[in-house]
């Protein structure tokens, strides 16, 4: 009868190592960076949005004799 | 003339918005992560940074659905292969003699979803700890944000008194709400804040009274044709509470 081999029998290892929670925290830092630059650019396109909305509004209220106060 | 404000930030007490603007003729419940402000719907983000798949491609659906160029425009941002990293500002030393625009640098968040979450039930230590997340993270905020990253940069000057002060105004049959920080310091009022709105947010330290800042504001609402409701300030509040406000 054989001896059981243990060596067969592979070590479940399921703690991150260091180098593991290193590039973990880096890809964390990374997608950061891209949604910062996300919303910044987004951000740019809505305040424009906001601003021609404004000013078409004000436009239409100075049509009609009622003023916002904006000189362009 | 209202009078000396309290001294210290530990009398400080923070007005925040209610959760539901509901005006009369209005009828509206926001869902846990979106609010109403004006009739107009905006998200909160409440998952931190990096933000989480949903919150995420929640704001992309809203403002895709909100943008004229609607789907375009949010595929060239989100396919785009590159694109410019933002400048972050340095933390400035406030002086009371210095003009807002030399030190306060912040954007105005038009996104639709708000960044950083404002619990009201938190103490001001806590929420000093969002406005350190704002300075860590740099991005658009809103006006009850600045007030909050307003209170934690202006904390030690001693000789500066730091009130809330929150507008409820109506347009066109919406609710809005707005807040600023009043500031007093040598006898002189002014503010701090954010906006869409230039005139409504940072006044100088030059306003005699309580009454003439406010009547500053009032000015300012009255050209974008908001008719005030409700003005709330606490200069003379003592305990430091988070009070909602309707």
């Amino acid at each position: 009868m054989e001896p059981a081999c243990r060596k067969d029998k592979p070590k479940l290892n399921t703690t991150p190592t260091r180098g593991d929670r290193a590039r973990q925290k880096s890809a964390q830092q990374e997608l950061k960076q891209r949604q910062r630059a996300e919303i910044y650019a987004l951000n740019k396109v809505m305040t424009e949005l906001e601003q021609q909305q404004f000013e078409a509004f004000c436009k239409q209220m100075q049509s009609q004799g009622e003023c916002c106060g904006v000189t362009y | 003339d209202t009078g000396r404000a309290s001294d210290t930030h530990r009398h400080f007490t923070l007005l925040t918005r209610a959760e539901s603007s509901v005006c009369p003729g209005t009828a509206h419940s926001p869902g846990e992560d979106e609010e109403k402000e004006g009739g107009v719907q905006f998200y909160v983000n409440r998952s931190g940074f990096p933000i989480e798949a949903q919150t995420w491609d929640q704001m992309w659906n809203h403002v895709g659905a909100v943008h004229p160029e609607g789907q375009d425009m949010v595929e060239r941002i989100r396919n785009a292969t590159y694109l410019p990293k933002p400048p972050v500002p340095s933390v400035p030393n406030f002086k009371p003699s210095m003009s807002i625009a030399d030190w306060l640098i912040v954007v105005y968040n038009h996104t639709g979803t708000q960044f950083f979450e404002i619990k009201k039930s938190r103490p001001l230590c806590g929420l000093m700890e969002t406005a350190r997340e704002m300075i860590r993270e740099s991005l658009p905020i809103k006006c009850l944000e600045a007030v909050i990253l307003g209170v934690y940069l202006t904390n030690g000057l001693t000789s500066l008194e730091r009130f809330p002060i929150s507008f409820k105004t109506q347009f066109s049959g919406h609710c809005f709400h707005h807040v600023v920080l009043g500031v007093y310091c040598n006898g002189r009022y002014g503010s701090l804040g954010m906006s869409r709105r230039q005139d409504l947010m940072d006044k100088p330290l030059s306003y005699r009274t309580l009454g003439d800042l406010v009547g500053e504001f009032e000015s300012s609402y009255k050209r974008y044709q908001h008719t005030i409701k409700k003005v709330r300030n606490m200069l003379h509040h003592t305990s430091p509470v988070l009070m909602n406000i309707v």
